[in-house]
C-alpha cells in the first residue's frame, strides 16, 4: 500500500514536471546566482574581515576616518555632477534639434558610433591629442574625457523619448497662445522629463564609478573612487575595497531611488 | 465656387488656397468665406483636405499658394500663437502631465490683456501696458468654463483617469476658456462611441448657440455633418465640391460624388434628350433640368426616398419593376427592386412588399436630379513605345497602332474596356481603387495609377476603397490617335 502510494507519488511529481514558462526562466536566475549575487555576498562578508580573515568593524573606521579616500568620493561627485550637467546642456538642444529631423536617427548612430571603439583606445586618443595641442592635464581634462565617453548615454534616451513625444501636445501649446519657446518650456521639457532621468542616471553613476580614465587623462593626479577602489584591490586590502564598493553602491541606490520618484514611477519609453 | 464676398459678415476667407506635399496637392486651389457666427463643417473621405485646410487655418500648416483672411488681416504668415482661433483637436492632446485645472488654464497663464494703463516710449508713441491674469481671474475662467462642459468638480484629476468623453469636454473646455473668435474642432468625436457622439454632438450645437462663436468642424460622418452644421463644404482629392446648406447638399448635390457620399443614392448614367427630358433605364423620363447639350451623357441621381410603390397596373406608375429584397431599418424599409431585370432601385418607404412581387414606381420629375458627367472617356496624351506598343502612366501596353516609337499620341479608352484585375501583377500597370459607385447594374470605379491618372473605370464587381489592383485594356480597345506636330506647337 505505501508502496503504490509512493509510487503514485513519484508519478504525480514527474507529470507536474511540464515545460511551462516558468522553467525557461532558470538559466537567467542561475545567472544571476552565480554573477551578481554571489560576488555581492563575497563582497559584504570581505567587508567584515580583516587580512586575518577574523570579523572586524575596523574596514568601515578606515574607510571613513581616511580623509584622503572621503575627499577622493567627494572629488569623484563633484566630476560626476559637472559631467553629467555638461552632457544634459550639450546632449539635450542635439537630441532635440535631431529628432525634428527626419534623417535624425542615422546622426544619432554617428553619435553612438565612437561607442563601439573600446573607451580605453579612445581615452589613449584623446590623451595625445591634449599633448599635442599642449594642455595640461588635471580635472578639466578628466571632465572633457568623461562628458567624451558617456555623453552617448545621454543622448540616446533624450532622443528615444523626444521623438516619442506626440506633437500635438506642441501644437495645442502654440494653439493656446504659447511663443515657441514657452511651448518648450511647458510642454517639450516636461514632458522629456523620464529621457532627462534616465540620461542622467546613466551618466551619473558610470561617471563616479569610472576608473582609467582620469587616471590616464590627468597623469595619476586625479583619483575617482572608482579607481581608488581599484587601488585598495590592487594593494590587496580587500577589506577596505569592499567597503568602499558598498558605499558606492548605496549611493547608486539611493540615486535611483530619488531618480524613481522623480520619475513618479513612470517607465521611460523605448529601449533605455 | 469662389464667392466673392466682401464687408463686415464674412470672418475667415480662403482665397485659391493649395497645399502641396511631395508634388501631390492634398488641396488644391480652395477659395471660400465664412460668416461669423456660422457652424460650418468641412466634410469629406479621409484624405479629401479638409484636415489639411484648418490646419492652414489654424497656422500649423503654411499653403503652398494662396491667401488667408481673417477679419479682412492677411494671417497667412502669422504664427499659431498670435492667431485668434483655438482647437479641439482630433485626439484631444491634453497635456499629461498637467492636470484637469492646469490643461483649461493653460492658455490663461499665458495670455497678456490691456492693463489700463499708458505709457509712452522714447519715440513718443502711447502704448497700453499689458498685464498678466490675476490667479483669481484666472480661477473664475476655468471654473465657469469647466462648468459649461459639465465637469466642476474635476479640476484635480490626472486628465488620463478620465474618460474619452470626459477628455472631450476638457479639450473643449481648454480651448473656449481662451475666448476665441473662431473655434476649430478636428474630428473631435471619432474616439468616442455611438451614443456618446449623439449627445456630444447635441451639446457643441448647444454651445454654439450660446457662445455664438464661429465653429469649425471638420469631419468624414456626413450625418454628423447634417445634423450639426449651417454650412456644409464637401470636399474630394483636395478640392471644394460643394458648399451649401444640409438640405441643399442633400437635396441637390452638385454631382454623383456627393450625392453618393451623402445619404443614400440611386445613381445611373443617362443621357439628356433635351431640356426637361431625360433618358435613362430606355425610358424617356420628365423632369425639371434645362440647359444642357442634346444627347450629352448625365448622371440621373434618385434619392431612395422619393421613389414611391404604387400596384403594378396604376397608370400613374412610371415604369415596373420586381422586389428582390425588403429589409426593416427601424424606421422605414429598404427595398431593393429590379427593373427590366437588371436595373437596380433602392426604395426606402413606410410600408413592407413581398420579395418577388411586381410593383408600379413613380418618381416626381423634381427628385430626378440631373448632374454632369465628372468625363465620358478615359483620355490621356502620351508617346508610342514601338510599333504596336504604347506607354500608358508607365506601362507599356500593346496596341493595334503601327505608329513609330516616340510619337505622340493621344489615347482614349472607354469605361468599360478597362480591365480590372485582383491580382497587380496580372495588370500591365497597377493602381489604388480610390472610389466606387453603385449605378444600378454597374459599378463605377476610379482607379487611380501610380503617376496619378484616375481611370474610370465600369466593372460589374464592386472594388474594395484604397485596394491595389492591376489594370490592363484589350489591344483593340486602345483608341489611338496621333498628335501631328503642328497641332501639338
Amino acid at each position: 500500500m505505501k508502496a503504490k502510494e509512493l509510487f503514485q507519488k513519484g508519478i504525480g511529481k514527474i507529470k507536474k514536471f511540464r515545460l511551462t514558462r516558468r522553467v525557461f526562466a532558470y538559466p537567467y536566475v542561475l545567472f544571476m546566482l552565480v554573477f551578481i549575487v554571489a560576488p555581492l555576498i563575497v563582497l559584504l562578508v570581505n567587508a567584515f574581515l580583516d587580512s586575518e580573515g577574523n570579523f572586524t568593524f575596523g574596514n568601515f573606521a578606515t574607510f571613513f576616518t581616511d580623509s584622503t579616500s572621503l575627499s577622493v568620493l567627494g572629488m569623484s561627485l563633484a566630476v560626476g555632477a559637472i559631467t553629467t550637467a555638461l552632457c544634459l546642456l550639450i546632449g539635450y538642444p542635439l537630441a532635440y534639434i535631431v529628432s525634428k529631423w527626419s534623417s535624425g536617427s542615422v546622426i544619432v548612430l554617428l553619435v553612438i558610433l565612437p561607442m563601439w571603439v573600446n573607451f580605453l583606445i579612445r581615452t589613449y586618443a584623446l590623451k595625445a591629442i591634449f599633448n599635442a595641442m599642449d594642455i595640461r592635464l588635471g580635472v578639466g581634462t578628466v571632465i572633457v574625457g568623461m562628458v567624451y565617453n558617456f555623453i552617448p548615454y545621454m543622448i540616446m534616451p533624450l532622443h528615444t523619448t523626444i521623438s516619442n513625444i506626440d506633437p500635438s501636445y506642441a501644437e495645442a501649446a502654440k494653439d493656446l497662445g504659447a511663443t515657441p519657446w514657452k511651448t518648450f518650456f511647458k510642454t517639450t521639457l516636461p514632458l522629456s522629463l523620464p529621457g532627462i532621468i534616465s540620461g542622467v542616471t546613466m551618466v551619473f553613476i558610470p561617471t563616479i564609478s569610472a576608473f582609467a580614465i582620469s587616471e590616464m587623462l590627468s597623469n595619476n593626479t586625479v583619483l575617482m573612487f572608482g579607481d581608488s577602489i581599484n587601488l585598495r584591490f590592487e594593494w590587496q586590502l580587500y577589506g577596505v575595497g569592499s567597503v568602499m564598493s558598498i558605499v558606492m553602491l548605496v549611493f547608486v541606490l539611493i540615486l535611483n531611488f530619488f531618480m524613481n520618484r522623480a520619475n513618479k514611477g513612470e517607465a521611460p519609453k523605448g529601449i533605455w | 465656387m469662389a464667392k466673392k464676398k466682401s464687408g463686415k459678415n464674412i470672418i475667415i476667407n480662403l482665397k485659391n488656397v493649395s497645399k502641396i506635399y511631395d508634388d501631390k496637392y492634398a488641396v488644391n486651389n480652395v477659395s471660400l468665406s465664412i460668416k461669423r457666427g456660422e457652424f460650418v463643417t468641412f466634410l469629406g473621405p479621409s484624405g479629401c483636405g479638409k484636415t489639411t485646410t484648418l490646419r492652414m487655418i489654424a497656422g500649423f500648416e503654411k499653403p503652398t499658394s494662396g491667401r488667408i483672411f481673417f477679419n479682412g488681416q492677411d494671417i497667412t504668415d502669422t504664427p499659431p500663437h498670435l492667431r485668434p482661433v483655438n482647437t479641439v483637436f482630433q485626439k484631444y492632446a491634453l497635456f499629461p502631465h498637467l492636470n484637469v485645472y492646469n490643461n483649461v488654464a493653460f492658455g490663461l497663464k499665458i495670455k497678456k490683456i490691456p492693463s489700463g494703463e499708458q505709457y509712452t516710449d522714447k519715440n513718443g508713441n502711447t502704448y497700453e501696458k499689458l498685464r498678466k491674469l490675476t490667479k483669481q481671474e484666472i480661477r473664475e475662467k476655468v471654473d465657469a468654463a469647466l462648468k459649461m462642459v459639465d465637469l466642476e468638480d474635476y479640476g484635480h484629476r490626472d486628465v488620463q483617469s478620465l474618460s474619452g468623453g470626459q477628455q472631450q469636454r476638457v479639450a473643449i473646455a481648454r480651448a473656449l476658456v481662451n475666448e476665441p473668435e473662431v473655434l476649430l474642432l478636428d474630428e473631435p468625436l471619432g474616439a468616442l462611441d455611438l451614443k456618446m457622439r449623439k449627445d456630444m454632438q447635441i451639446e457643441l450645437m448647444n454651445m454654439h448657440k450660446k457662445i455664438g462663436i464661429t465653429f469649425i468642424y471638420v469631419t468624414h460622418d456626413q450625418e454628423e455633418a447634417l445634423t450639426m452644421s449651417d454650412t456644409i463644404v464637401v470636399m474630394r482629392n483636395g478640392v471644394i465640391q460643394q458648399i451649401a446648406s444640409p438640405e441643399k447638399i442633400y437635396d441637390e448635390p452638385a454631382n454623383a460624388f456627393v450625392a453618393d457620399f451623402i445619404g443614400e443614392s440611386n445613381i445611373y448614367s443617362g443621357v439628356m434628350k433635351e431640356d426637361f427630358k431625360v433618358e435613362f433605364f430606355d425610358r424617356i423620363l420628365e423632369c425639371v433640368d434645362s440647359g444642357f447639350k442634346r444627347d450629352e451623357p448625365i448622371d440621373v441621381i434618385i434619392r431612395p426616398e422619393d421613389i414611391y410603390i404604387l400596384p403594378k397596373d396604376n397608370p400613374a406608375a412610371l415604369m415596373t419593376a420586381r422586389v428582390t429584397d425588403c429589409v426593416f431599418k427601424g424606421d422605414h424599409y429598404q427595398i431593393l427592386a429590379l427593373v427590366d431585370g437588371e436595373n437596380e432601385l433602392m426604395i426606402h418607404d413606410t410600408s413592407a412588399v413581398k420579395p418577388g412581387e411586381e410593383i408600379g414606381i413613380f418618381i416626381k420629375p423634381f427628385d430626378l436630379h440631373i448632374m454632369h458627367k465628372a468625363r465620358i472617356i478615359n483620355e490621356l496624351t502620351t508617346e508610342m513605345w514601338d510599333k504596336g506598343v504604347v506607354e500608358i502612366c508607365g506601362g507599356r501596353f500593346p496596341c493595334n497602332s503601327e505608329l513609330e516609337g516616340g510619337t505622340p499620341v493621344t489615347v482614349k479608352i472607354d469605361f468599360d474596356d478597362v480591365i480590372v484585375h485582383d491580382d497587380e501583377d496580372d495588370g500591365v500597370i497597377g493602381g489604388t481603387v480610390v472610389s466606387s459607385i453603385y449605378k444600378g447594374s454597374y459599378y463605377q470605379c476610379v482607379i487611380r495609377a501610380d503617376n496619378h491618372f484616375d481611370f474610370f473605370v465600369d466593372t460589374e464587381d464592386d472594388w474594395l476603397k484604397g485596394d491595389r489592383v492591376g489594370i490592363s485594356v484589350a489591344p483593340e480597345k486602345l483608341i489611338i490617335e496621333e498628335i501631328k506636330k503642328a497641332e501639338a506647337e
